[in-house]
């Protein structure tokens, strides 16, 4: 199918009207490009924004992490929870108010997406934690960031929903291509151009991209993006950010192989946000 | 009331109406006792409980809240003879074959854990693609089931 021009253009416009994100954020992210970051840096740059600073402290110091004393500076932070922990909570904090735009054309309800990408990076953190211990803040940030497209997707949605659903459902594909062949686009493209207007790293990007077809990541990034893929499925067998795209998304086989993720683990995974749900109360407020 | 995942509620005041949203590949089983109007609903993800879990993910396993729900109904008096299961949900992904998919395994447990129990499952609308909403109210044991099935997705069961 080749891309309306218009509606090509209509999407880029609404992309480039998203807010940009603020500048402490910018720095922050900018120096998760940087080879010679330090959490000394970071503590810098973060204690010179108040706001994102109380933010910051406020998840640091919930349930979920566990901690053992009470958190009261950046500086403290980032000794105790470290550099990459701290990124993913800034890039979550930042994006939180672009998740909880309207997401009426998805059938989704006010917050749903936001409860559905906390729910999703604790998972891949979770995954990670069990495949490869050095992808666990990565994870735990792409899990969150990886349906930021949805936001503008569905505006467009709200036209061509009918057409969509009836085509995944006819011929017994997933909801992104059938996105994609109606409308010349789908939530994992618009999400791509999200994150490089953010400039976000290149394995976020890889993961918003291909977390529907984990397959088609290049090789450094494969694992990442399978990870998310798989703690995204799993949300929605739950039920978790299931809106009128329903349950027509394909869980890839290949990348529980590789992950090594039988029912069994799948169980314990299911089990482990169970269990964890009360915890993350202050990621949800 | 609103059932998360987690939670057995077992009750008998008529005026009680239960919601789930968003039923996805879990299956919410409710049962009800006619002649003392007791009733039970949980919303199920797990297939059986796992060791060392927490209550949330213990009273979301088959094996664990399906009899502590018929416990709570006896604890007020109910006749389990008299107990009708209902069961909603068990959808799978697009692709996914019924068997391997995880509201079977889960469609599966319940019909055994039933059986151990001597029940049996009087009406179910179990797998498709599709997720459901289902309002179970204890006045008159009505399951109320809106299956997203269409385009927009709303219709009644």
């Amino acid at each position: 199918v080749k891309l309306d021009l218009k509606s090509q253009e209509d999407f880029i416009r609404d992309i480039e009207e998203l807010p940009a994100l603020p500048t402490t954020v910018i720095k922050v992210v900018n120096l998760t490009q940087s080879e010679i970051s330090s959490a000394k840096d970071l503590a810098k740059i973060i204690a010179m924004d108040k706001a994102l600073t109380a933010s910051v402290l406020k998840l640091c110091n919930s349930p979920i992490y566990g901690l053992q004393r009470r958190v009261e500076s950046i500086q403290q932070a980032v000794a105790l929870m470290g550099l990459n922990t701290l990124l993913g909570l800034v890039m979550t904090i930042a994006t939180n108010k672009t998740f909880r735009k309207n997401t009426d054309g998805y059938l989704l309800e006010p917050g749903e997406l936001w409860r559905s990408a906390i729910t999703c990076g604790f998972l891949a953190q979770k995954i990670a934690e069990t495949v490869e211990p050095g992808l666990k803040d990565i994870a735990f940030t792409a899990g969150v960031i990886h349906d930021i497209g949805k936001i503008i997707c569905s505006k467009y949605l709200l036209q061509d929903f009918s057409k969509v659903i009836e085509m995944a459902r006819g011929e017994k594909i997933s909801f992104n291509l059938a996105e994609k062949r109606v409308m010349g686009f789908d939530h994992n493209e618009i999400g791509g151009y999200i994150s490089r207007k953010w400039n976000f790293p290149d394995h976020i990007n890889a993961c918003i991209l291909h977390h529907h077809a984990p397959a088609n990541a290049d090789a450094k990034n494969l694992k990442i993006a399978s990870i998310v893929h798989v703690a995204d499925m799993i949300c929605l067998s739950m039920g978790i950010g299931v809106g009128g795209d329903g349950l027509f998304y394909e869980m890839n086989e290949d990348a529980g192989k590789l992950l090594k993720i039988d029912s069994r683990k799948m169980d314990g995974l299911i089990g482990f946000l169970l269990d964890s749900m009360d915890k993350m109360e202050a990621f949800l407020e | 009331m609103h059932i998360m995942p987690g939670k057995v509620v077992v009750s008998q005041e008529p005026s009680d109406v239960f919601e789930v949203t968003g039923i996805a590949s879990g299956i919410v089983v409710v049962m009800y006792e006619e002649e003392k109007k007791i009733g039970g609903i949980a919303h199920l993800l797990l297939p059986s409980s796992l060791p060392g879990s927490g209550k949330r993910a213990s009273m979301s396993a088959v094996n664990t809240a399906l009899p502590c729900m018929l416990e709570e109904i006896k604890k007020l008096g109910g006749d389990p003879r008299l107990v009708k299961v209902k069961a909603v949900g068990g959808a799978r992904l697009q692709g996914a074959s019924p068997a391997a998919s995880m509201g079977e395994r889960i469609h599966e447990a319940i019909l055994k854990t039933l059986g151990d129990l001597g029940l049996t499952l009087h009406k179910r609308d179990i797998g498709e693609i599709c997720k459901r909403n289902v309002r179970f109210q204890l006045l008159d044991g009505s399951l109320q089931v809106q299956s997203f099935k269409k385009n927009r997705g709303r219709e009644s069961a």
